[in-house]
């Protein structure tokens, strides 16, 4: 039956992660840990600065791609399976993220304490403990339902490989499929756990990355507010998300799985990558033209800092060039969405950006000396983070298929994609 | 829908469009009336002056800005399911779209009265427009007044715009299925379409691009209105979340009022097949996360006003919770983000009943909202010594009232003038006619 | 019709019946083909290959019509009557910024509808020769335009295609 050859080739297609990549991610990520511990001896504000930069950067990314991921099932999506199981796989960084989360505990007090002295009205709820602990509840939690929800869509295509005995037993594989009840039933059960995680996931979602926004950023500064600033994070996150699934969605299709992405599914994620270029914008904007116009010390204080103000003001402008205004100019042309080094350089492009965007977010409020926090300490950290990253997410591309099958069975998403590699050769 | 064939399509849509009973006339007339007292309230007001409104120190916009706020808001939805839900290649939309654009131009028409309305001087109302006064003086554009009058301009123009466009290829329809002085004006609106494939390839592209340019002023208008509020430093308007919180409001109002108006077309006119339980349910589903974005928005306004140590933010908070105005406030919390929650259950959300209570309830919800966020931000600003009541008159109420007939005239007449659902597009949805499915036909 | 170029017109019930007869005639030669249907498909116009529509560049045009009329106004009239209104710049970039971007979309909008009427020759005044309107509703037409000689082969292609009725442009429709 063509649907049995279509799974098959799908986990036949399972990458073999060469053990050099692996080696060398393996190296970063010691460097990394080197250099962070160097530079807590030298200058611990920095480092600790540098950490919690790259802790929301990678950590959002992850949660991004997966809340993609959650969309794309809610919305009842059928472009593009397989961008959704990229964005599924970043899922594997998440566990790895909450654990970073715990050591910044010994930092929130030394990022919090000037705030809080120079505004002490905050009271109790800005303790740095009760801080710790309602940011670790909170991204438990989304940890938690990330992972049961690509739990739920992997659960099925390794129930059907386990019955056929396509690949060697495995702890992970026996824990997904532990109490399989056949592919009829499981089908229906999957389906309806994605259904309720999914929607759990994006409240969950939009809650805890509020918080997160309002807790570890906005209060790093002792008077500024923006209502919007938690709905202005999370979009941003969610656009890293974007920026991040793009690049991975290349590089999947060019080293990994070469069938595993076509051009219009390029396109369409491109178009995502467009619309929320424009959203994140006018996150921006709806927060700058109001304090612009109200001219409220407390809050202009804030952005004069970062967007008119020498150092501050190079961060600023270059998030906006990379992060808001060359992605638009591109992929303003239809052609340049379907060019997969068109949407890798995007993609970096974005994400660089929104590096600097939480960096001129942080730093400005922690850094009052004269120096520009901008070196070896911020490159090999982030360096470790990315080596981190890199290696959960093939942990997770080594164990699972790129192209997943439509859990309802009646075709696969192999189908689709050849379906949609033929009408892309004919549009 | 897929039993449906091309004649049939034709023949259902046009056929709302016959001559109507007794009922229709019964609520054309009672629309009329109330109009009419509509327009004698106005009269009433432009004959003594805006102090026959409630208007008072320090509250000096009330009624008359929530209209306006409420009537742009609703026309956001219209554009949202016919150019963003387009872009996004959702199927469902066509049979829906044709009448929730209607609703957005005919809600910019009533949104477009008050601007007008509320001037006290109404006949200088050509001060708002972009010109130069004797002398070189321009209108202040740094005004978000003035930002008003280009963005609801534009959106009125490429509304309208986008609306006769879709038009075209149905009035051609229409065209060769009517006579006498109706005929010439259908053909004149299907400007001589004929359907060629020069024709449907530049109409394409150009209801793609206009689409397109329609979508960014789903946030940006609302935006803009809302910024009429966030520029000032009133205690609670002063937020930079208004401008995603309005417009989430705007959908959400909308989409409610279409819900309001489709279910009794649907069932008077018998177009279960077009209109069906799963267009419905669709929609109560946008809604629940419209309805989550207000809630959001209600909850974070809530933790700022508290985190901020803004005095007077925060008493303006609980003025709102315990004041004068508390029934209105309770009514919107309940109506806009507690109410829409039913829509998770499958059982209320696919009960034509339920639909239509929820949606009245959210009609409602909204308008509060904009009366509660505008009345109680003015009444309680800064100084306790200048802190003042709106209470609202008669003019106020019949001018209110009045708006709503003359948006509901507008739709009565649409109903009969032109397709309620769009020709060309449920065709599109529709399997085209094959010569192997249909064998030998 | 007298008009020795006039052509034919066949109308097909059928999408795929259209298109074969598309191919055949390209086929053999007649190239001159316009396609009248009561909803677009994008197949037909493959099968027609025909080039993409110009309109984008009209948007274009537009928006950044709109966008200079914007800075232009905001900018030239601040500068001419220079007020300080609320402690703002004379020119303050914020507002104008609101400003141009409704007349970027408001002036992109416009000339996409003239270059939409532009390019289809809307509107038209008289009713093309080929028009019934049962390609309103639910037929297709092809119509072939070709000299009075080649009617015989013209009539043998289409009716091999599946055409239901073969009229000369123009000419009235007997059903």
């Amino acid at each position: 039956m063509v649907l049995e050859q279509e799974r098959e080739k799908s986990w036949a297609s399972l990458p073999q992660v060469s053990p050099r990549w692996r080696r060398n991610l393996g190296a970063l990520l010691g460097f990394g840990v080197l250099i962070f511990f160097l530079a807590l001896r030298l200058d611990p504000l920095r480092g600790w600065q540098a950490y919690l930069i790259n802790f929301l950067f990678w950590g959002g990314m992850a949660q991004g791609a997966v809340v993609f991921a959650a969309i794309y099932h809610v919305v009842g999506g059928k472009w593009g399976p397989s961008v959704r199981r990229c964005g599924e796989g970043m899922v594997a960084f998440l566990p790895v993220s909450f654990a970073l989360f715990l050591p910044l505990y010994f930092t929130l007090d030394r990022f919090l304490a000037p705030a809080r002295d120079l505004n002490p009205a905050r009271g109790a709820w800005f303790d740095p403990r009760f801080i710790f602990v309602r940011g670790g509840l909170g991204l438990g939690l989304m940890t938690v339902l990330s992972l049961f929800l690509v739990y739920y869509s992997v659960r099925l295509e390794v129930g059907w490989a386990q019955e056929r005995k396509l690949r060697p037993r495995r702890w992970l594989y026996e824990w997904i499929t532990d109490g399989w009840q056949g592919e009829e039933v499981e089908s229906q059960r999957c389906q309806r756990g994605m259904d309720v995680l999914a929607a759990g996931v994006l409240l969950a979602y939009s809650v805890t990355y509020t918080f997160m926004a309002f807790d570890l950023i906005m209060s790093l500064d002792p008077f500024w507010y923006s209502s919007l600033f938690g709905g202005y994070y999370f979009i941003s996150t969610f656009y890293l998300g974007l920026a991040g699934l793009a690049v991975a969605c290349v590089l999947v299709q060019g080293r990994l799985s070469p069938s595993a992405v076509t051009p219009s599914q390029l396109s369409d994620l491109g178009r995502l990558i467009l619309g929320f270029d424009l959203t994140y914008v006018a996150m921006i904007w709806s927060q700058y033209v109001v304090i612009w116009y109200g001219n409220l010390p407390e809050e202009t204080q804030f952005i004069i800092l970062r967007v008119w103000t020498m150092p501050w003001a190079i961060f600023s402008w270059s998030v906006l060039a990379l992060s808001v205004f060359i992605p638009f100019v591109i992929f303003l042309s239809q052609q340049a969405k379907r060019v997969p080094k068109m949407v890798f350089a995007v993609g970096v492009l974005i994400a660089s950006g929104l590096w600097l965007e939480r960096y001129v977010l942080i730093v400005p409020s922690l850094w009052h000396s004269d120096s520009i926090p901008l070196g070896w300490v911020e490159i090999g950290v982030t360096a470790g983070f990315f080596g981190a990253f890199g290696l959960s997410y093939l942990f997770f591309l080594g164990r699972f298929p790129v192209v997943p099958f439509a859990p309802s069975g009646a075709q696969s998403a192999a189908l689709e994609i050849k379906g949609a590699g033929k009408s892309a050769v004919e549009a | 829908m897929s039993q449906l064939t091309y004649s049939q399509v034709d023949r259902d849509i046009i056929g709302v469009m016959q001559a109507p009973g007794w009922r229709y006339y019964a609520i054309l007339v009672v629309d009329l009336i109330v109009l009419a007292w509509g327009i004698f309230a106005w009269r009433y007001t432009v004959v003594h002056g805006l102090g026959v409104w409630g208007l008072t120190h320090p509250v000096m916009w009330a009624m008359d800005i929530t209209n306006f706020v409420f009537w742009v808001g609703i026309a956001h939805s219209g554009t949202l399911i016919s150019a963003v839900l387009y872009l996004f290649r959702v199927r469902w939309r066509a049979s829906i779209y044709r009448t929730a654009e209607a609703v957005t131009v005919f809600a910019l028409f009533t949104a477009g009265l008050f601007p007008i309305i509320h001037l006290g001087r109404p006949w200088v109302f050509h001060w708002l427009l972009p010109y130069s006064q004797l002398g070189g003086l321009w209108v202040n554009f740094r005004s978000p007044l003035v930002w008003d009058v280009f963005a609801v301009m534009t959106y009125m123009i490429i509304s309208v715009l986008f609306f006769f466009t879709g038009l075209v290829p149905d009035m051609a329809v229409v065209r060769n299925r009517s006579s006498g002085w109706r005929q010439k004006i259908y053909a004149f609106m299907a400007q001589g379409w004929q359907g060629t494939d020069r024709q449907w390839r530049h109409y394409k592209a150009a209801y793609v691009f206009l689409a397109a340019l329609a979508t960014p002023l789903v946030i940006s208008v609302h935006s803009v209105v809302s910024w009429d509020f966030a520029q000032t430093i009133v205690p609670g308007w002063h937020s930079t979340i208004f401008a995603p919180y309005f417009v989430a409001g705007a959908i959400h109002s909308g989409l409610a009022m279409v819900i309001m108006l489709l279910i009794p077309v649907r069932r008077v006119f018998r177009l279960d097949a077009y209109l069906t339980q799963e267009h419905l349910e669709n929609l109560a589903k946008l809604i629940i996360l419209t309805g989550l974005i207000v809630g959001y928005a209600y909850a974070v306004e809530t933790y700022i006003a508290w985190y901020s140590n803004n005095v007077p933010e925060w008493q303006r908070f609980t003025y709102q919770v315990t004041g004068e105005y508390a029934v209105p406030f309770w009514i919107m919390i309940l109506f806009n983000s507690l109410v829409p929650l039913l829509f998770f259950i499958k059982r209320i959300r696919t009960s034509t009943p339920w639909l239509l209570i929820i949606a009245i309830l959210i009609n409602i919800g909204m308008w509060m909202e904009r009366f509660v966020i505008i009345v109680t931000g003015l009444a309680h600003e800064y100084d306790p010594y200048s802190w003042g009541l709106f209470i609202p008159t008669w003019v106020d109420i019949s001018i209110t009232l009045g708006a709503f007939a003359w948006f509901f005239l507008w739709f009565l007449l649409f109903i009969k003038f032109l397709p309620v659902i769009s020709i060309v597009e449920v065709k599109e949805e529709l399997p085209p006619p094959m010569k192997g499915r249909d064998g030998d036909k | 019709m007298a008009d020795s170029i006039a052509g034919l017109v066949g109308s097909f019930r059928h999408v795929d019946s259209l298109l074969e007869a598309i191919e055949q005639l390209r086929v053999a030669g007649y190239g001159e083909l316009q396609a009248l249907s009561p909803v677009p498909h994008h197949a037909i116009d493959e099968a027609l290959k025909k080039p993409v529509s110009p309109v984008r560049y009209f948007t274009l045009a537009g928006c950044l019509l709109g966008c200079l009329i914007g800075f232009t106004l905001t900018i030239a009239t601040s500068l001419y009557y220079p007020l300080i209104t609320g402690g703002k710049p004379i020119v303050s970039i914020p507002p104008f910024l609101i400003i141009v971007f409704e007349l970027t979309i408001l002036f992109g909008g416009l000339l996409t509808l003239g270059g939409m009427l532009l390019n289809a020759r809307l509107p038209m005044v008289g009713i093309g020769p080929a028009y019934h309107p049962r390609f309103s509703e639910d037929q297709f037409g092809l119509w072939v335009r070709c000299a009075d000689k080649d009617y015989e082969t013209v009539t043998s292609l289409l009716k091999n295609a599946g055409a239901e009725e073969i009229l000369r442009a123009g000419q009235e429709s007997e059903s």
